[in-house]
């Protein structure tokens, strides 16, 4: 994985806490490849993931279809998104976590 | 005689602690029962050399210290009375 | 048959209000109940839930959820994990058990008051699915203890709990009748949804369960991430109402509401969680300390998502932050030296290293947390065991129904801050207990402490006898006792140094 585990954190950090399992490396992948212009930070504390970058990030149904390789409702993340920083939108199509207050 | 139930504050004691006291006990009398079941089980003694003595709680800690021959009844304790234990 | 997409029937199917016609608005929906904040109607139909499922949906994923939950138990049921445990870690399942199952199942009528009595159709729709939620937290984590009481009485506290007069039951009992058993739909969400489940469950749901990994029980540590997952959805019923109400002028109330709920968990919380974190782990199945957890889950991401939401600091905060230092450490403490009223066996787990350990993450623990140590450690040393059980009673918060204590040593933290009211003198741990309780008198004057019902005739006569039986302890189980027969105490022996 690409992502820097040496970032300073910035006071505006949001993003998803995942489970462990196929479909968190799937969204971890997905969120990578969806967010393409952000420093994302993952921290692994074994039973769950904490990803999260600056502003936030968004992952997409489209995405996680082509990386698993079958369809793929946006909603089954919930099985592994135990938390999440910031706030969350969440559409057919893409889930996002974001801060409305840029500090 | 009655008993009063004062809440004791040991100096140097992480809990606070409910007590029950005689109204005819001294000032030194209430000092050992709030002692009894709090030094050499969770506290020591903050100095053996000196008397505990006893003063009412208050948030500054400026209580006038109470004589050690006071009475519970004539230091007019009543029920849930803060008190701290301490050495001067 | 192909399905439509969610969103093109989603806003239909949701706007569910209507006008009434047989009963006036003000009986369908009662202020006591439903909203005394007085926002208009159309204002609450505003509402939008951040995170959406619809019912068909909700049924597939939760389906899912239990069916991983359940595989892995029945996975590891031949492991004989449990039988082979550490004890202290046998006592963490005890107390978590016991303070959650049942309160899972209260959480669910909390929900339902949100459902009935809400004026936002979209969070009646919410609230429905989380008292499923809730219900399916409260039956799991009983079905998982179940098997564990033929092993050790103890475990039947899971179901037992909730129904005694333990102490532990009424600190956790008070706080969460206070925050979502006795308040209007629009409050609870603020108070359980918000305050609660936003801002501290991820501590002791997410944080703990990496501690229970590296202890091998997988079991535990999937289902309590599982039973999160489902938190992390309904939790944001409460963001849309802070945001309605901070748009119809009532933030002051909102921020109260917030402050008095946040407060009120967080004392209950730092026992559950705090406690087997920094105490009853083996130092080396440690992930991180309690206090790098509530950095972590509260003082970044709750603090942030907080004043996110339009809302600011509780006007505690430094209180807070000392009390994340302090109160945990305190009741380890106190819990161990009363271990016979409690339904878990606590261990001390005080050797050497693990006082280094607290020294290097709580700088200044040995000079006042130690002190207290000290003197149970010389006690077991020197063959005095029996000075180790505490007698008498502590001092207990007209609040947090949790004993009175601080840090002891020079510093001398330990001070009860009373209050007058109506001839009846009220006793608090914090300046922020004290708050809460001012906050409204009426609603909290007429409970009794477990010591309060030593001097009014509720524990008569007050023996040390009655007041175990009065709680429960020797009646649903046995009372506790320490883990590790004191174990723990022989590091000292191979290194005096450490004891002086």
């Amino acid at each position: 994985m690409s992502a820097s585990k040496a970032a300073v954190r910035s006071k505006n950090m949001a993003g998803p806490l995942l489970r462990g399992g196929e479909i968190a490396l799937a969204a971890c992948e997905a969120i990578q490849e969806d967010n393409p212009d952000k420093e994302i930070v993952i921290e692994d504390h074994r039973t769950y993931m904490r990803v999260e970058a600056d502003g936030g990030l968004i992952i997409r149904r489209k995405t996680m279809e082509e990386i698993l390789g079958r369809p793929f409702r946006m909603q089954e993340l919930e099985v592994n998104l135990t938390g999440f920083s910031g706030q969350i939108e969440t559409d057919e199509d893409f889930m996002r976590w974001y801060l409305k207050l840029d500090l | 005689m009655s008993n009063v139930a004062v809440l004791s504050r040991l100096q140097f004691d992480a809990h606070t602690r409910v007590i029950d006291v005689d109204d005819g006990f001294t000032m030194d009398q209430v000092a050992a029962a709030c002692a009894a079941p709090a030094v050499g089980y969770q506290t020591s003694h903050p100095d053996p050399s000196k008397p505990l003595r006893v003063r009412r709680t208050t948030d500054d800690d400026t209580a006038p210290t109470l004589p050690r021959d006071l009475t519970v009844k004539a230091a007019g304790f009543t029920h849930f009375e803060c008190i701290d234990v301490f050495v001067e | 048959m192909a399905l439509l997409d969610r969103s093109a029937w989603y806003n239909i199917a949701r706007s569910t209000n209507w006008t009434p016609k047989y009963v006036p608005e003000s009986e369908l929906f009662p202020k006591d109940q439903s909203d005394p904040y007085g926002i208009p109607t159309a204002e609450w139909e505003t509402f939008d839930e951040p995170y959406k499922v619809s019912y068909r949906e909700y049924v597939s994923v939760q389906r899912e959820k239990d069916a991983g939950a359940y595989s892995v138990k029945a996975a590891l049921m031949r492991s004989n994990y449990y039988e082979n445990a550490d004890p202290a870690y046998l006592s963490l399942l005890k107390m978590h058990y016991g303070a959650i199952a049942l309160s899972e199942y209260a959480a669910c009528q909390s929900d339902a008051r949100m459902t009935r009595f809400s004026k936002a159709p979209s969070m009646r729709n919410m609230a429905t699915f989380g008292m499923l939620d809730e219900l399916r937290h409260g039956q799991i984590q009983l079905y998982f203890p179940h098997q564990l009481v033929t092993l050790d009485r103890q475990f039947d506290w899971a179901h037992e709990a909730h129904h005694t007069r333990n102490w532990a039951t009424l600190a956790g009992r008070h706080a969460l009748d206070d925050v979502m058993m006795t308040r209007d739909a629009m409050t609870t969400s603020l108070m359980l949804n918000f305050a609660f489940e936003t801002g501290l469950t991820n501590v002791q749901m997410i944080g703990l369960s990496a501690d229970a990994a590296n202890m091998g029980d997988y079991t535990f540590s999937n289902l309590i991430t599982s039973i999160q997952s489902d938190e992390a959805r309904h939790a944001q019923i409460g963001t849309p109402v802070i945001e309605i109400m901070i748009r119809n002028g009532k933030k002051a109330e909102a921020q109260q509401a917030v402050d008095v709920a946040f407060w009120r968990i967080w004392r209950v919380f730092a026992l559950l969680t705090g406690i087997p974190m920094d105490y009853w782990f083996p130092l080396e199945k440690r992930d991180r300390s309690f206090k790098e957890y509530m950095h972590e889950f509260v003082i970044t991401q709750f603090e942030r998502q907080l004043r996110d939401v339009g809302l600011e600091r509780p006007w505690y905060w430094e209180h807070f932050l000392d009390d994340i230092e302090t109160h945990h450490h305190c009741q380890q403490a106190g819990i161990w030296s009363w271990r016979n009223t409690v339904w878990w066996n606590p261990t001390g787990g005080l050797g050497p290293a693990e006082r280094d350990w607290l020294e290097q993450k709580y700088p200044g623990w040995n000079a006042t947390h130690g002190k207290y140590w000290d003197v149970i450690i010389d006690n077991l040393r020197n063959g005095r065991p029996e000075k180790t059980e505490a007698v008498g009673m502590p001092a207990i918060c007209n609040m947090c129904q949790i004993p009175i204590s601080n840090k002891g040593g020079t510093v001398w933290k330990a001070r009860i801050y009373q209050r007058e009211y109506e001839g009846r003198r009220y006793n608090f741990c914090t300046l922020v207990c004290r708050w809460v309780f001012d906050t409204d008198p009426v609603r909290y004057k007429d409970w009794d402490t477990i010591v309060d019902r030593m001097y009014n005739g509720q524990i008569s006569p007050p023996t040390a006898e009655n007041i175990l039986r009065y709680m429960g302890s020797g009646v649903v189980s046995k009372g506790g006792r320490d883990a590790h027969d004191y174990a723990w105490v022989k590091g000292y022996d191979r290194s005096p140094q450490a004891a002086e």
